[in-house]
């Protein structure tokens, strides 16, 4: 990414607004600096998949790309869609040692806690921050669904999550030191990170999303809505998506198939 | 076992096409992160993947298995007690 990162450093025209120097790329997409990083990074990926596509059909072996027809993209086994089973409440800590400070620390906990809300807020699942157990020592589950810690992946990704398919041993929240500094809404990275905990994929991953936009394979997913650029799923790429990363109502749509609607939501009928 | 070194062990002559398409040289250009004492890939993107899983990345985006016989592979990996996977009604006009 280094090498297209700097080239377009170099290239593109810049505007300052309010003191913060933005890079134009596209004729009318302004990035900051983090996101001309994460727009070189997908460039970079798309030469790279064409430079590979047209590689294996040199050598015979095709270059299919898997299609779906047509916010939400879930992942899916045998066909079915993947979740967290009905009642499964989704208990996590936060180790706290992990982090620099008490405040980066509160930080993640506060933004977890808005971020999860927001999801029982948008469909039927129960988040639990098992408070009592962030002073356990070490990285492991303690018991707990999945851990999150601050964790230096130079840079690589914000945070990243995993599926609900994952390995229990995969089961973790890492919060790479860009977390602090990410110009993207701090809890809206977490409500993409959720997302993907409970089981969705990227939107931007669907055809209909800009060609600039990062690719992987949809062998194992279903599409729940049509394409929604401003899915809390999708990355900011192409002119599209979004920085405050909010939950849509297409995103709530597609939700709600797959986990119902709010716990809170249900009426409590007395049986007559 | 990661679940997908079993996909992967469960496809027949995969490993050999992988080599013959230069997954070895692919594999070493990628960025790696060690968690919790165990190396993955950075694929782009905010997921990392073991290697096997990596492995089946580059297999699809190059053509090298068909998606048919990669979801027969990985249905018949179990899933955590805790998941299950249900049957969505879509709406035909949602999709």
């Amino acid at each position: 990414m280094g090498d297209l990162y700097s080239l377009l450093k170099q290239k593109l025209n810049t505007l300052k607004v309010e003191g913060n120097t933005y890079y134009i790329a596209e004729g009318d997409t302004l990035l900051d600096d983090e996101q001309l990083k994460i727009y070189a990074d997908v460039r970079q990926k798309e030469n790279e998949a064409r430079a590979a596509a047209k590689d294996a059909d040199s050598k015979g072996f095709g270059s299919s790309r898997l299609e779906v027809s047509h916010g939400l993209v879930a992942m899916t086994r045998d066909g079915k869609v993947v979740r967290w089973a009905p009642g499964t409440i989704l208990t996590y800590r936060v180790v706290q040692a992990s982090f620099p400070s008490a405040q980066h620390y509160q930080m993640v906990v506060d933004n977890l806690k808005l971020a999860t809300q927001a999801w029982e807020n948008t469909c039927g699942v129960n988040f639990q921050h098992a408070a009592q157990l962030d002073g356990t020592a070490g990285t492991d589950r303690a018991g707990c669904i999945f851990v999150a810690y601050y964790f230096d992946a130079g840079g690589s990704v914000i945070a990243s999550s995993f599926f609900p398919s994952d390995p229990p041993d995969r089961r973790h929240l890492l919060i790479d030191p860009t977390y602090f500094t990410t110009s993207f809404d701090k809890v809206g990275v977490f409500r993409h990170e959720l997302g993907h905990i409970l089981g969705f994929r990227h939107e931007h991953i669907r055809n209909e999303a800009p060609p600039v936009c990062p690719n992987e394979p949809l062998w194992d997913t279903q599409v729940l809505s049509v394409y929604d650029p401003k899915s809390v799923m999708h990355y900011f790429c192409g002119g599209v998506g979004s920085h405050d990363l909010q939950i849509t109502d297409l995103d709530r749509k597609g939700a709600r198939m797959v986990y119902g609607p709010p716990l809170g939501a249900a009426a409590l009928v007395e049986p007559a | 076992m990661d679940p997908f070194a079993k996909i992967l062990a469960s496809l027949p002559g995969l490993e050999g096409r992988l080599k013959e398409s230069g997954i070895e040289r692919w594999l070493k250009e990628q960025r790696t992160v060690s968690v919790e004492g165990k190396t993955y890939f950075v694929l782009g993107g905010d997921r990392f993947a073991s290697e096997a899983e990596a492995m089946l990345t580059f297999a699809v985006e190059h053509g090298l298995v068909a998606p048919e016989a990669l979801r027969a592979a990985a249905s018949q990996q179990p899933l955590p007690p805790d998941v299950e996977a249900v049957s969505v009604d879509i709406p035909k006009g949602d999709r």
